[in-house]
């Protein structure tokens, strides 16, 4: 807490003299050791403290004086070695911290009363309304989460809602704060927003009831003609270049540009928006969208990628825009592709073409969804040897762009876990029935709004089945190459295995816009929520911390249900005998996926990507000019890796044989 | 089976997946390039004739099968004469 004193009649003097003018001097207090000297051509109004202003900031190259020149301030504190220059109108009612820089702006004011952002409400999914979340400075994808989706619970929702309405509560202001090192600069109007530590705004144009949370470690970026109002901004967000956002909260690492438009959108961590419009949507970590004719509607979206020109319509002109589309994680809709809602695309599948029916398979994951004569037509596990997927698995976690200590969404990257697995056998069931139900005259079956060739029924569950193998068997192996070691017999070895949580609903599990969970633990947590043992909501946020501590155990306790389920025997009951054979048939599932995933790899390189190389030139051109510029598959880095895998498929395989044909 | 047998089944299939009558189809052609299958018709193509010949596939070695004739060639050596 700063001592302050009143101007003595020198100081007054010589701010005066430097044209200063105050409607009364008795209302400015100072620090001990201020400097009049370096406020100049400055208007005062209300209450006003000013820290001292000995040193120097260094901008654009040039050593400037701190403190405050060419502007008007009411009601304001300004902290140590602050620069404040040329205000266009005023600053009203801010405390404005040390080492804050501000230039040319026309205006920053808070209100009182003021809620920067909080207490917003955004409208996802429905644009009518309905699903509406509330954005405070600790929203997370998860919160975001539960308040959007378990509307069938309305008393989990209310005490949800007091929570949130609580914290809101307890953080408010009087008014607006600029925290230290933020730099302001050749801004408009900026009203009621809290700016965070070293944030930086350049050339914002107009920003109004916002909050802009930063810090040291990732700044958070408002750039040239930004238009935002209510929102909230996390740390490490860069937005610039003409973007409009209205109703937004956006997340950590978050880029959006290129007058990209935003109303009533969340984003979450590391998404990125450009050129586009997105409209009522939750678009959770990692969802990206590039391109000038991409519309995103009132939907929910995570690791997802809009092709250029990618379209939804909520609205059939009945009772408004209402409908909703759920893109579970890992999608992708290709180049004009465009989707009727409601629909619910399955995990990690690719949509092209435009569907003009409901598509709902979830159960489906990894689906290539196409349109022929418009009849939309669904391949099912196809994009399992995708090299796209294979990269996806690779790139996300490698371009996780936080910096901030405080990583707020919780977000499992895993593209195979009990989520994805649990999907596929069950999916891989229902298409063996579907088959079996079906008769062989009979070219398609009609499921879930799409046509699935009777052929790919068989062929879809035994790529499923693959991954499937692989997942189980594979985790199963990794425990036991560990415990080999350090253990010398196979009983020894089989003890690493036990299970020793058994959670009821082992099987259902549910994805939170990243954070993959028992849907038992979800519903656990709900219930403390309505018993009021969860008071706040940092504990709320502590408790889905919680959960994502116990991803691994749950994720193995998981693997031993299934496996025991699928295999006839649980992992720590096996003989040498059983595991040599489960091995064989990994092997199998592995290398059979990897040599789908390198036959498609194999196609950018075929003779269909050499076209239009080697322009006017012969054949041997051609091939060399592609080689220049695309490089080989024997070289290519993805390529390399799958076949390394191969070998390492087999080597794993032929070690772990050797070692315990020695056991038995 | 004998060739000649497999070889009807496996102009006929591919006549019916790839819609296409069976007297255009050769033995040299291409599944990919004369024939025209595309990535997906050519899963749909290998479900077939897995189906057609009651066989379960192994996917890397069905992978390398390239033309009409090497498929045929390819049945020929997994069926019993």
């Amino acid at each position: 807490m700063e001592n302050y004193r009143t101007l003595t009649e020198y100081e007054i003097d010589v701010l005066i003299e430097n044209d200063c003018l105050a409607d009364n001097w008795g209302n400015l207090q100072v620090v001990e050791n201020f400097d009049p000297s370096r406020v100049y051509f400055s208007q005062f109004s209300g209450k006003i403290f000013l820290g001292s202003f000995s040193g120097f900031m260094e901008i654009d190259g040039i050593k400037r004086p701190c403190g405050i020149y060419h502007a008007r301030l009411q009601n304001c504190t300004i902290g140590d070695d602050v620069l404040i220059d040329h205000i266009g109108s005023a600053i009203v009612n801010y405390h404005i911290e040390k080492n804050v820089f501000i230039e040319n702006t026309f205006l920053l004011s808070a209100e009182k009363g003021a809620q920067f952002g909080n207490g917003v409400k955004v409208s996802i999914l429905n644009e009518a309304g309905g699903r509406d979340v509330t954005l405070f400075n600790d929203l997370n994808a998860q919160v975001a989460y539960f308040q959007a989706s378990f509307r069938h619970d309305l008393e989990f929702q209310q005490k949800l809602n007091s929570l949130i309405g609580k914290n809101i509560k307890s953080q408010l202001h009087s008014h607006g704060i600029v925290e230290s090192g933020a730099r302001i600069r050749n801004c408009g109007a900026i009203k009621n927003v809290q700016i965070g530590v070293n944030a930086i705004l350049e050339g914002a144009a107009k920003l109004e009831n916002g909050t802009i949370l930063s810090c040291p470690e990732h700044p958070s970026y408002v750039g040239v003609n930004v238009v935002a109002q209510d929102f909230i901004v996390s740390e490490g967000a860069h937005i610039d270049a003409g973007v409009t956002m209205e109703n937004v909260f956006v997340g950590q690492a978050t880029q959006l540009g290129n007058q990209f438009s935003a109303e009533n959108a969340l984003f979450f961590a590391n998404c990125e928006g450009f050129n586009s419009e997105v409209n009522s949507i939750f678009a959770g970590p990692y969802t990206v969208t590039h391109h000038k004719s991409t519309l995103l509607i009132a939907s929910l979206f995570s690791f997802y990628n809009a092709g250029s020109g990618s379209n939804q319509s909520n609205h059939m002109y009945k009772l408004g825009p209402v409908h909703q589309g759920i893109f579970e994680r890992g999608c992708k809709t290709g180049s004009f592709s465009y989707v009727l809602l409601e629909s619910h695309i399955p995990a990690f599948s690719t949509v092209i073409g435009k569907h003009l029916t409901n598509i709902d398979a979830p159960l489906l994951p990894f689906s290539y969804i196409t349109e022929e004569r418009g009849q939309s037509r669904l391949m099912p596990a196809i994009n399992l040897f995708s090299i796209g997927t294979v990269r996806d698995e690779a790139k996300w976690p490698a371009r996780d762009r936080r910096k901030a200590n405080q990583k707020r969404d919780l977000i499992i990257f895993d593209v195979f876990s009990p989520y994805s697995v649990e999907k596929m056998r069950r999916g891989r069931a229902m298409l063996l029935k579907m088959y079996e139900e079906t008769p062989r005259e009979k070219s398609f079956i009609v499921y879930g709004g799409v046509q699935i060739s009777r052929l790919l029924l068989r062929k879809g569950a035994k790529y499923y089945g693959f991954a499937i193998d692989r997942y189980l068997i594979g985790k199963v192996i990794s425990r036991i190459e560990k415990a080999i070691e350090t253990k010398a017999s196979w009983e020894m070895i089989i003890k690493q295995l036990v299970c020793n949580s058994a959670p009821k609903d082992i099987n259902d599990w549910l994805d939170l816009s990243g954070l993959l969970a028992l849907k038992e633990r979800i519903e656990r947590l709900m219930q403390d929520v309505k018993d009021d043992k969860t008071q706040t909501i940092e504990e709320f946020l502590e408790r889905i911390k919680i959960i994502y501590a116990s991803f691994e155990n749950d994720e193995w306790a998981y693997i031993y249900r299934a496996f025991t389920e699928d295999y006839g025997f649980a992992p720590d009951k096996m003989t040498v005998e059983d595991f040599m054979t489960l091995v064989k048939k990994w092997e199998k599932a592995a290398n059979s996926l990897n040599a789908l995933i390198l036959d498609d790899a194999s196609k950018e390189f075929g003779d269909f990507s050499h076209i239009g190389f080697g322009m006017g030139f012969g054949e041997n051109e051609r091939q060399a000019d592609f080689k220049a510029v695309r490089g080989e598959s024997q070289t290519n880095a993805v390529v390399q890796k799958l076949r390394a895998e191969k070998e390492e498929i087999q080597r794993r395989a032929e070690s772990i044989m050797h070692t315990l044909e020695n056991m038995v | 089976m004998k060739r000649e047998e497999i070889a009807e089944r496996v102009i006929k299939v591919t006549a019916r997946e790839l819609k296409k009558s069976p007297e255009e189809i050769k033995e040299s052609d291409r599944f990919s390039y004369e024939l025209g299958a595309d990535s997906l018709k050519s899963i749909e193509l290998v479900a077939a004739f897995e189906e057609e010949f009651d066989l379960d596939l192994d996917e890397d070695e069905a992978l390398k099968v390239q033309t009409v004739g090497s498929a045929i060639d390819f049945f020929a050596g997994l069926l019993p004469e």
